[in-house]
């Protein structure tokens, strides 16, 4: 009876727990990771060809940016003249691949055309509907990119399929008779936008070995095994372990924007825009061996704001082209992750997670784009374009992280407020 | 119970390979009790986080060589290595020397009394382990937690089984103290 009160207290000690020292974690993850940088490269880890033809293409397109911009400022004169002489549906020589964008609106041009000559005054109301319908087609053309777009080929990005859907809106637009203004080829000082773009190229890898969404504890399993420390540990036993193939799968999905933007036309030629948009990035990860793996979905929203300056190349009518370079600002606004446990086929344990991260994400771009007015101040454009997204301090691994450098094509409606 | 187990196994296998995810599951379950551990033995909060940093750091490495003995075992043996790092941690800054000091008598003191732990929070009563002496308090966490005879903890902290009695002894006594001290405050209050 003697050690009755040792019992007591040491059964009551069993059960009790302290708040862990707060940043304990991250410090022994910061350290672990110092430690283990002895970490596996990722083995098997394929490069697809697809990267590199990205990085090609967004070299020459960087390059062509700023060729373009020097040579056409000196020809600016000669661009404008041409503006003026050209006749309201010029032949689509200089943009090839984008024929079927073309080709879709020269039935519907000509009205469009008729009724511009007619002028027209902008009615608010007009508008407001348009906008929000807009704002459908646009989800709509997005959701159905997402389905249909393979992970190859922004190529077969489809605006025309957008422009299709527009056509009927086009039509009815027609019908409205507004009163006279007379349109001159020079925009309104004031546009705004509406966009949805993605980045066609998803990403999937495999690795051998575990991996975590963050970039944290790449531990070999040389490391694994080291023995500890000379002393006495208890539980100190060699046991035989079987060898099983471990294996680590991340994709990570397109990132699909919206967004709404503001353009502000400096001159004819040199524009800047501004405005807020909206990302979601998302990615799978699955990590373990063939009966006990976990299965880990990420998903992080963006608020992002982007400031662009723009530069027409060319203007005739109703179409233009114009290429733009600049750079954008990204707001982690919300994440989660979230785990299910997997053994033997059976989920044994699901976990979510609010995740954020903290650092913000800048970037750079430069686009080409092509916008076509539909009609006095509703158009249409299309912007394939590179970005390049720089790396930041926070582990959470993203498409961002993997893949640096993305092609991505933003479609959008762009309504001009003329005065 | 069994599934229980299974599913500690699978998390231990899943460390031992050095999924970070699982580390990270392992350090949720047994943050809370290692830390009470530690506490324990190191009343310094900065000094309690590096010690379980490196017992984390140890344990992680070394868990491909602990053999599984059932449910409970895991945590087990993650105390143990948390004591050893803690005792690792008071030997090196010197503090044990204290224990050695000669001409410590025992005092005279009613020996059939014993600490009466009863109606004190577990909270509390860590907090006066935590304020005992060095030496007392890690002769007294050796002898009543880890259950370890004074022989042994004689050759653990290098000093003698009289010492180590004599330590706990004083320990208990000190707690008597305090416990004493708690209960009239709560009647004073």
């Amino acid at each position: 009876m003697k050690n009755q009160w040792q019992d007591n207290l040491r059964n009551r000690m069993e059960q009790h727990e302290e708040p862990a020292p707060e940043g304990l974690w991250e410090s022994l993850e910061q350290a672990m990771s110092a430690g283990s940088s002895v970490g596996t490269k990722p083995a098997g880890q394929q490069i697809r060809l697809w990267d590199k033809r990205i990085g090609a293409v967004a070299a020459v397109g960087i390059v062509l940016f700023f060729i373009g911009l020097y040579t056409l400022k000196e020809n600016q004169k000669n661009v404008q003249l041409v503006e003026q002489r050209q006749p309201a549906l010029p032949a689509p020589v200089t943009h090839p691949d984008k024929g079927s964008l073309l080709a879709d609106h020269t039935e519907n041009g000509k009205p469009a055309t008729e009724k511009r000559q007619r002028g027209a005054k902008t009615v608010e109301t007009t508008k407001t509907t348009e906008t929000t319908e807009t704002t459908d087609v646009v989800e709509a053309a997005e959701r159905q990119q997402e389905e249909a777009l393979p992970p190859e080929g922004p190529e077969n990005s489809p605006p025309s399929r957008v422009d299709r859907k527009y056509n009927p809106e086009t039509n009815d637009g027609q019908s409205f008779r507004l009163p006279a203004k007379r349109r001159d080829s020079r925009p309104a000082k004031w546009q705004t936008d509406l966009y949805a773009s993605n980045m066609p190229s998803g990403s999937a890898k495999h690795y051998d070995g575990y991996r975590n969404f963050t970039t944290f504890g790449l531990k070999s399993e040389e490391e694994v095994h080291v023995s500890a420390t000379g002393s006495s540990l208890p539980g100190d036993f060699i046991v035989g372990k079987e060898y099983r193939h471990v294996y680590t799968d991340v994709r990570h999905f397109q990132p699909v924007t919206l967004g709404v933007s503001l353009k502000y036309n400096l001159n004819d030629s040199w524009s800047i825009t501004s405005g807020l948009n909206y990302t979601v990035l998302s990615s799978q990860l699955s990590t373990g061996s063939y009966n006990h793996y976990y299965n880990s979905r990420q998903t992080l929203h963006y608020l992002g704001l982007p400031v662009t300056v723009n530069y027409t190349v060319w203007r005739s009518g109703q179409l233009s082209t114009y290429i733009s370079g600049g750079g954008m600002v990204e707001k982690n606004l919300a994440g989660t992750l979230s785990t299910d446990y997997i053994v033997d086929n059976l989920i044994e344990e699901r976990s979510q997670d609010r995740l954020s991260v903290k650092p913000l994400q800048w970037s750079v771009s430069s686009a080409a784009g092509i916008e076509y007015w539909l009609w006095k101040s509703i158009g249409l454009y299309a912007e394939p374009g590179v970005t390049y997204h720089f790396k930041n301090s926070s582990g959470v691994e993203t498409i961002y992280r993997e893949k640096p450098l993305n092609f991505n094509i933003r479609l959008g409606l762009r309504i001009s407020f003329n005065e | 119970m069994i599934r229980d187990e299974n599913k500690e196994q699978a998390l231990l296998q899943q460390v031992v390979r050095g999924n970070t995810m699982a580390m990270k599951k392992f350090y949720d379950t047994y943050s809370g009790y290692l830390t009470a551990v530690c506490s324990r033995y190191v009343p310094d909060k900065e000094d309690v986080k590096d010690v379980l940093q490196e017992s984390f750091i140890k344990i992680f490495r070394a868990i491909g060589k602990f053999e599984y003995k059932g449910a409970g075992s895991l945590k087990a043996w993650s105390a143990r290595i948390v004591v050893n790092e803690a005792l690792k941690h008071i030997r090196e800054s010197n503090k044990l020397k204290v224990m050695n000091l000669p001409g410590e008598e025992l005092p005279d003191m009613a020996d059939d009394r014993e600490p009466d732990f009863n109606e004190i929070p577990t909270q509390v009563i860590l907090e006066m382990i935590r304020k005992l002496p060095v030496g007392y308090r890690t002769v007294f966490n050796l002898y009543v937690f880890e259950e370890k005879s004074h022989k042994e903890i004689a050759s653990m902290l290098s000093i003698s089984e009289s010492t180590s009695a004599s330590q706990l002894h004083r320990a208990k006594g000190l707690l008597m103290q305090e416990i004493d001290l708690y209960r009239f405050k709560k009647m004073a209050l």
